[in-house]
C-alpha cells in the first residue's frame, strides 16, 4: 500500500503544473527505491511422490505468484527429467497452491511396481523391464513454514503415457509360441497423483 | 472425504488401456483339400489365442481382426488360381456367423494379405478357440495344397488398477 500512495505522489507531482520541490524518487523512511520490483527467488524443492518417484528440483520464482522448475527425478528404477510450475501466494507463510508438471522417465525395470499395480505377473515380460514414460501432473495443494523453507503436500491427477517396447518378444517368451508377432503397444493410464515435500530458497 | 476423492478420480476418468494395433498368430502348414471339381470350398481353422489373451492381460476391452495373410506353403506354385476369399468366424453359441473379410478380385503372386473387419470378436477369442472358416473360391486345384495362415487382431485392453 505504501508504494502504492507512493507511486500516486509521483505521478501527481510529475503531473503538477508548477511543482514546489523536486519529485521524490526514494521513500522518506527507509531510502528504497519507489519502483523496485519483487526480487526474483530462486531455491530447490526436495519431494516424494506417486509417479514422480524421488524428485530434486531447482526452481526460480520471477513473480511471487509464479514458480518455476526443473527436475532431476528417480522413479526406482531409472531417472528421469522434467519441469513444472506452480501458482500461488508464494510468498505468504501458507497458501493454497495449484500446480502442473509434466516429464519423462528413462527405461527402467518396473515389472515388479506394474505388476503390483495392474495385478498381472509381469516379472517375464522384457517390456516392463525398459518401462520408460511420460508423465502430465496436475495437482492442488498447500505450500506452508517460513520464509525461506517450506513444506508441500499435493494430491490430484496423472496422465501417464509409455510405448512397451519388444512387445513381441516379451509375448514369444511367455506364451512360448515362436508364431506369434506383435507391434509394440502403447499404454495409457490416468491415475491418482500426490507428492511432499519441502523446498529452500536462497 | 475419501467418497470426495474416489468420485473425483472415477470422474476423471481413472484406469489403464492398452492398444496393441497388431497381434498376429500364424498358423502353419494348413491343409487345404483338393477341389475335386468344386468352384469353391471351404477350410475351417481353429486359433485359440486365449494365452496370448492371458498373457496380455487381456479380459476386458475389444478386438477385430485386422488382417488375415495367407501365404503359399507348398503343392501350388502361386495363388492365381484364386479369384475370391472370404473368412467368416462361426459363432458354435447360435450356429450364427459373421464376416470378418470378402475379397475378390484376387491376383497374388504367393502370398495374400486382406484387410480384416467384422467388429468386435473379443468374447468370443475369450470364451474359447475362434471358428474361423475361409472359403475360397476360384479355379480351385485338384491336388492337395498347404499354406501359412497369419491371423492379426487389433486389440484395445482396458486394466484394471489396483489403486
Amino acid at each position: 500500500m505504501v508504494s502504492v500512495l507512493a507511486v500516486m505522489q509521483l505521478t501527481l507531482a510529475t503531473v503538477a503544473l508548477e511543482p514546489a520541490a523536486p519529485v521524490p524518487l526514494v521513500r522518506a523512511d527507509d531510502s528504497q527505491p519507489v519502483l523496485a520490483a519483487t526480487p526474483i527467488k530462486f531455491g530447490a524443492a526436495f519431494d516424494v511422490g506417486l509417479p514422480s518417484g524421488l524428485e530434486l528440483a531447482p526452481y526460480v520464482r520471477p513473480l511471487e505468484w509464479l514458480q518455476l522448475d526443473l527436475a532431476l527425478g528417480h522413479d526406482g528404477a531409472a531417472f528421469g527429467l522434467g519441469g513444472g510450475l506452480t501458482l500461488g501466494a508464494l510468498e505468504s507463510s501458507f497458501t493454497p497452491t495449484l500446480s502442473v508438471d509434466a516429464g519423462h522417465f528413462f527405461r527402467g525395470d518396473l515389472s515388479g511396481k506394474l505388476g503390483a499395480v495392474t495385478g498381472l505377473d509381469l516379472s517375464k515380460y522384457t517390456w516392463a523391464k525398459q518401462f520408460d514414460f511420460d508423465h502430465v501432473e496436475a495437482q492442488a495443494g498447500v505450500l506452508f513454514g517460513w520464509p525461506n523453507v517450506r513444506f508441500y503436500v499435493r494430491a490430484g491427477v496423472s496422465y501417464l503415457h509409455a510405448t512397451l517396447h519388444d512387445f513381441s518378444a516379451s509375448l514369444q517368451a511367455a506364451t512360448h509360441d515362436t508364431t506369434l508377432t506383435a507391434a509394440d503397444p502403447t499404454l495409457t493410464a490416468i491415475a491418482p497423483s500426490a507428492r511432499a515435500g519441502m523446498m529452500v530458497s536462497f | 472425504m475419501r467418497a470426495l476423492v474416489l468420485s473425483a478420480l472415477v470422474l476423471a476418468g481413472c484406469g489403464a488401456t492398452i492398444d496393441e494395433p497388431s497381434v498376429c498368430k500364424t498358423l502353419r502348414d494348413q491343409t487345404v483339400p483338393s477341389a475335386e471339381g468344386l468352384k469353391a470350398i471351404s477350410v475351417p481353422l481353429a486359433v485359440d489365442l486365449r494365452p496370448e489373451l492371458k498373457a496380455l492381460g487381456v479380459t476386458q476391452g475389444s478386438a477385430e481382426l485386422s488382417q488375415v495373410t495367407l501365404h503359399v506353403d507348398d503343392g501350388v506354385s502361386d495363388l492365381s488360381f484364386l479369384t475370391s476369399l472370404r473368412v467368416n468366424l462361426l459363432q458354435p453359441s447360435d450356429g450364427g456367423e459373421i464376416e470378418l473379410v470378402d475379397y475378390e478380385g484376387v491376383t497374388a503372386p504367393t502370398t495374400l494379405v486382406l484387410d480384416g473387419g467384422g467388429g468386435d470378436i473379443l468374447p468370443d477369442a475369450l470364451a474359447g478357440p475362434l471358428s474361423l472358416q475361409l472359403t475360397l473360391a476360384g479355379d480351385l486345384p485338384e491336388t492337395t495344397w498347404h499354406a501359412d495362415v497369419t491371423v492379426c487382431l487389433a486389440a484395445r485392453a482396458d486394466l484394471g488398477l489396483n489403486l
